[in-house]
């Protein structure tokens, strides 16, 4: 067999003879990266454990033991990915057998026979290399379903937020935060139930939290000021009226994406001394979901400027909700937060596409689908995201405002019903950007503006404005633009985004 | 002397060690790196310095060592003498049984410079 150095193995091992000796017998056909002690082995994982296809790992070493390096594995994930293989003078059935519960895929032991060593090695990562080609089949059709899905939520948190004067930044930076102290919660405790399939599912949540502004009158929305008692009463209410929107979901309440909206909805200014609103509950009778993405809500609102403050640095935002500023959290959800807090800082600078965000969520439940003896179990996730997509068109439907999505692969640019409806004539253009292509329906407007939005946004910079007079009536036109990396190029993929009437911001463009 | 002639002398198992490592070849290449491994000297300073972690440790890769190679004396001695060193059942005999290593490896380290 010829593997061409194709694979990568790390050898983990004190002994320099036994390292040398497994060398000879692997190096010719594997990359062979050595580690002398478990230390070493913890710390070239840290790096690079997505290059690793298979460690073969002695058990007793100083500093750092074999059983060691298997635990600070189980704990970072890692040993889902690469099989371990023990290799042990030590035959005592109580550590073989812990070795095995701690994940190891297979034990040799001295004295090992070269030609057993090597197959055991190939066979190891033969099947390993198969699920993965198989994992990756699963999370593409996975991925073109829930593109989509994904998208049209983040057509309705930008219109909350963009009436809400927030950058479109905010729900992605929730999004990012949320997943960020989920993940650091988990490792921590199994008390609230949370397993790694949901937290893509809170995170996509997360970006309704504020959906209930909606509701909201525009000028207490954007008040420069300080809000009233009674402006601010008003404005409390959105938290109640986002939970009475997603339980008008139909069926919604069986489904766990709209189970979560609304605890995210309706919780997330509740306090852990029960000091929130709107129902002042306390501790963990408020859903963790909500306590992770009221932290999220409250750091990302600090440091963001906003009509009616300046944006604070990151150390002042971390120190202000350690020190109760903005209430009481729950402190092991705080404790998740220092832990996350450099990555934080590092993360949120930049500018995070919306299809990078997919795709991590999709890793995170192909691995959960596969962590899952029973495959079957694909098919079920796969209707559940058809099911969501079904829900996502519902509010698409619904609203009056005129929404729009381009796909460059497709060059259809398609709009929502109630635009369509507004423009006399279908809810879509096929080649909108043709040379020449010309006539008055507001529809045709927007289509002309794509080809300038389209040259105004790049990879870095994807959010567009523009105005346009139509009927005698300015328009603002603002959405953003989608994009996908074809040989390290990036390729515009799609845009979407909203046209509204500019001097009644976010009102039905019709109804006068 | 061959090195056949050579485990013979020791008592050593050469067809396992042939057949294990796939030919005499790589047995050729790895005992000259026997000779030089630092392992007896941790066994060695572990005593000295009643380092008895070191001492395990040590004891424990010579075994394993001793196992791939088919010095199946020296191998037995100090497996013997990793049990008595294993974490926390430290044995009174453990100085006896290294005296019976230090022999061991002694005689194994002139057979292995016999060979041509």
């Amino acid at each position: 067999m010829d593997f061409e150095k194709r694979y990568r193995i790390l050898l983990v091992d004190d002994s320099e003879l036994n390292r040398s000796i497994l060398s000879d017998i692997l190096g010719e056909e594997f990359e062979i990266i050595e580690a002398c002690d478990g230390l070493e082995a913890v710390s070239y994982l840290e790096q690079h454990s997505a290059e690793v296809s298979i460690m073969l790992l002695d058990m007793v070493m100083p500093t750092m033991d074999g059983m060691a390096v298997l635990d600070v594995m189980n704990k970072k994930h890692w040993i889902d990915d690469v099989p371990v293989v023990v290799i042990s003078a030590d035959h005592q059935p109580e550590n073989v057998e812990k070795a095995y519960r701690l994940g190891a895929t297979d034990f040799i032991f001295r004295p090992f026979d070269s030609y057993i060593v090597y197959r055991r090695v190939v066979n190891t990562i033969m099947l390993y290399s198969k699920q993965k080609r198989l994992e990756e089949l699963v999370t593409d059709q996975v991925y073109e379903r829930s593109k989509n899905n994904r998208m049209l939520i983040s057509v309705l948190s930008h219109i909350v937020e963009f009436r809400n004067g927030e950058s479109g930044a905010h729900c992605l930076n929730i999004n990012t935060i949320t997943e960020k102290l989920l993940t650091t919660l988990i490792a921590k405790t199994n008390a609230y139930n949370i397993s790694r399939a949901d937290i893509p599912i809170i995170c996509t949540a997360s970006s309704l939290h504020d959906i209930g502004k909606i509701a909201i009158p525009e000028t207490i929305l954007n008040k420069p000021g300080r809000l009233t008692d009674e402006e601010f009463a008003i404005m409390k209410t959105h938290s109640m009226e986002g939970a009475k929107m997603l339980n008008a979901v139909p069926l919604g309440g069986e489904e766990p994406l709209i189970k979560r909206a609304y605890e995210i909805a309706r919780w997330h200014h509740e306090r852990f001394d029960g000091r929130g609103y709107p129902d002042g509950l306390t501790g963990d009778r408020i859903p963790i979901a909500a306590q992770v993405v009221s932290i999220a809500d409250v750091y990302d609102a600090l440091t963001s400027e906003r009509c009616y403050k300046a944006a604070y640095s990151h150390e002042k935002a971390l120190e202000m909700i350690m020190n109760g500023e903005c209430g009481q959290f729950n402190p092991l959800l705080l404790e998740c937060l220092q832990e996350i807090a450099p990555s934080l800082k590092e993360d949120l600078g930049k500018e995070t596409a919306l299809f990078e965000q997919t795709n991590k969520d999709l890793k995170n439940i192909t691995s959960e689908l596969f962590s899952n003896p029973d495959l079957a179990g694909s098919n079920r996730s796969l209707q559940l995201l058809e099911s969501e997509r079904e829900k996502f068109r519902f509010f698409w439907d619904k609203t009056n405002e005129v929404f729009f999505e381009y796909y460059a692969e497709s060059s259809v640019l398609s709009f929502s019903h109630g635009a369509a409806y507004l423009v006399d004539g279908g809810s879509m253009i096929v080649d909108p950007l043709k040379p020449g292509f010309f006539d008055d329906r507001l529809n045709a407007i927007v289509a002309l503006e794509l080809d300038k939005a389209m040259s105004l946004t790049s990879y870095e910079y994807t959010d567009f404005k523009s105005e346009v007079e139509w009927n005698g009536a300015m328009f603002r036109i603002e959405g953003k633009t989608v994009w996908d990396f074809d040989d390290d190029e990036p390729v515009l993929t799609s845009l979407y985004g909203r046209a509204y009437r500019a001097e009644k911001v976010g009102a039905d463009i019709y109804d006068n | 002397m061959t090195i056949k002639e050579c485990y013979a002398l020791i008592g050593a198992d050469y067809e396992g060690v042939v057949a294990r490592l796939c030919g005499e070849a790589r047995v050729q290449k790895f005992i000259p790196k026997f000779v030089d491994d630092p392992t007896y000297a941790d066994l060695i300073k572990g005593f000295d310095e009643q380092n008895w972690e070191l001492a395990f440790r040590a004891a424990h890769t010579m075994k394993g060592i001793c196992a791939n190679f088919g010095f199946t004396k020296l191998q037995t001695s100090s497996s013997d003498l990793c049990e008595m060193l294993r974490p926390g059942v430290y044995n009174e005999a453990a100085p006896a049984q290294l005296e019976i290593v230090k022999a061991d490896y002694a005689a194994t380290i002139d057979a292995l410079s016999k060979i041509d």
